[in-house]
């Protein structure tokens, strides 16, 4: 945890409720963006990154500021989205285990590439956008989110092992989807 | 080292947990082999572009809606906790005396009780048979009423905050 995130969460916890939003602001981008490729619904995303600011606020009392905030702060995002897309009976089950192959019905991930506005990176939001569930969870997670792997083997409650096939699977799907160009 | 291998090497690397000199191995095969080295340059390109994999932008109300969402809960918990309440000493000390003399009184009319009692209390106690050590079914009866009477009251008592 960095040394402002420590002295932002001192604060809340000293009854400092606005001060939370400098942590709401710090880290909407990403959270935003990791829900979104979850949930793959932008109206549900929105809802989730809310929930998941909201419940880090109420349970910042078991927030252990030894530990960096967003991969907490993640793993809460993570388990609302599983439960946002099992609310919506989307298939979703344990991450990592019938989740590799399982394509989310109703769901478009071609659409959400018109959201990122950098358009040279939008072919390779699509390529991950297209994996399943735990791959793209755990690509997020790791890659983009720089988190180690045993944070994000914790925010989806598996083992490291587990989020070691995930990467190593995303990546040879990523390979296969990705057009050859440039350096792919 | 195969290229089988160490395309799988390429793939894993990023975050599989291999020996340093392993990773070398690898990589000095890719430099000169024709299909490997490719490999490892996508792959390095790859890690680049998803650790800079751009994301939609949040919502320009979203911090704005969390704040309101918070500012409209109540206290935490832990700053509202209720205040922790606690018995009189005169209620607990009401809840053993009765419970003992309630326990007491219906043991003392069992003549089997008496008997057991007798054992554990003194030799003079028993000294006169076990059955002078049975109360009349009256008293024994008011003992009991009376111990539980007490037991409830004590039990039942009013507590205060703290």
């Amino acid at each position: 945890m960095n040394a402002s995130d420590r002295d932002v969460v001192h604060d809340v916890r000293q009854g400092n409720r606005d001060a939370f939003g400098g942590l709401v602001r710090a880290y909407q981008g990403r959270l935003f963006g990791l829900v979104m490729m979850m949930v793959r619904d932008r109206a549900g995303a929105e809802e989730v990154t809310q929930d998941a600011f909201v419940r880090a606020f109420t349970h910042l009392a078991h927030y252990d500021e030894r530990r960096p905030f967003y991969p907490w702060l993640a793993s809460i995002a993570v388990r609302l989205a599983q439960n946002w897309l099992v609310v919506r009976g989307r298939t979703v089950r344990r991450e990592g285990t019938a989740l590799e192959s399982a394509p989310e019905p109703g769901a478009d991930p071609g659409a959400l590439s018109a959201l990122v506005a950098d358009e040279r990176r939008r072919e390779l939001w699509d390529a991950v956008a297209s994996l399943s569930s735990g791959e793209r969870t755990a690509v997020m997670l790791f890659y983009r989110d720089e988190m180690a792997v045993g944070d994000v083997a914790r925010a989806l409650g598996v083992t490291s092992g587990t989020i070691k096939t995930l990467l190593f699977r995303a990546r040879r799907h990523l390979r296969e989807r990705l057009p050859i160009k440039d350096a792919y | 080292m195969t290229c089988a291998h160490v395309l799988g090497l390429i793939d894993a690397g990023p975050f599989a947990d291999y020996p340093q000199a392993h990773l070398d191995a690898a990589r000095a095969h890719a430099q000169g082999c024709p299909t490997c080295g490719p490999a490892l340059e996508a792959a390095t390109v790859m890690t680049a572009e998803l650790r800079a994999l751009p994301g939609p932008d949040a919502p320009g109300d979203l911090a704005s809606i969390v704040m309101a969402q918070i500012a409209q809960l109540p206290e935490p918990a832990s700053d509202a906790a209720p205040a922790a309440v606690r018995r009189p000493d005169w209620t607990q000390a009401l809840t053993v005396v009765g419970g003992l003399v309630a326990g007491l009184a219906l043991i003392l009319t069992m003549p089997s009780g008496a008997e057991a009692l007798g054992g554990f209390v003194t030799p003079r106690f028993t000294a006169a048979g076990p059955l002078a050590a049975v109360p009349s079914s009256a008293p024994a009866a008011l003992a009991i009423g009376a111990g539980l009477l007490v037991y409830v009251a004590g039990l039942f008592g009013p507590v205060r905050a703290e």
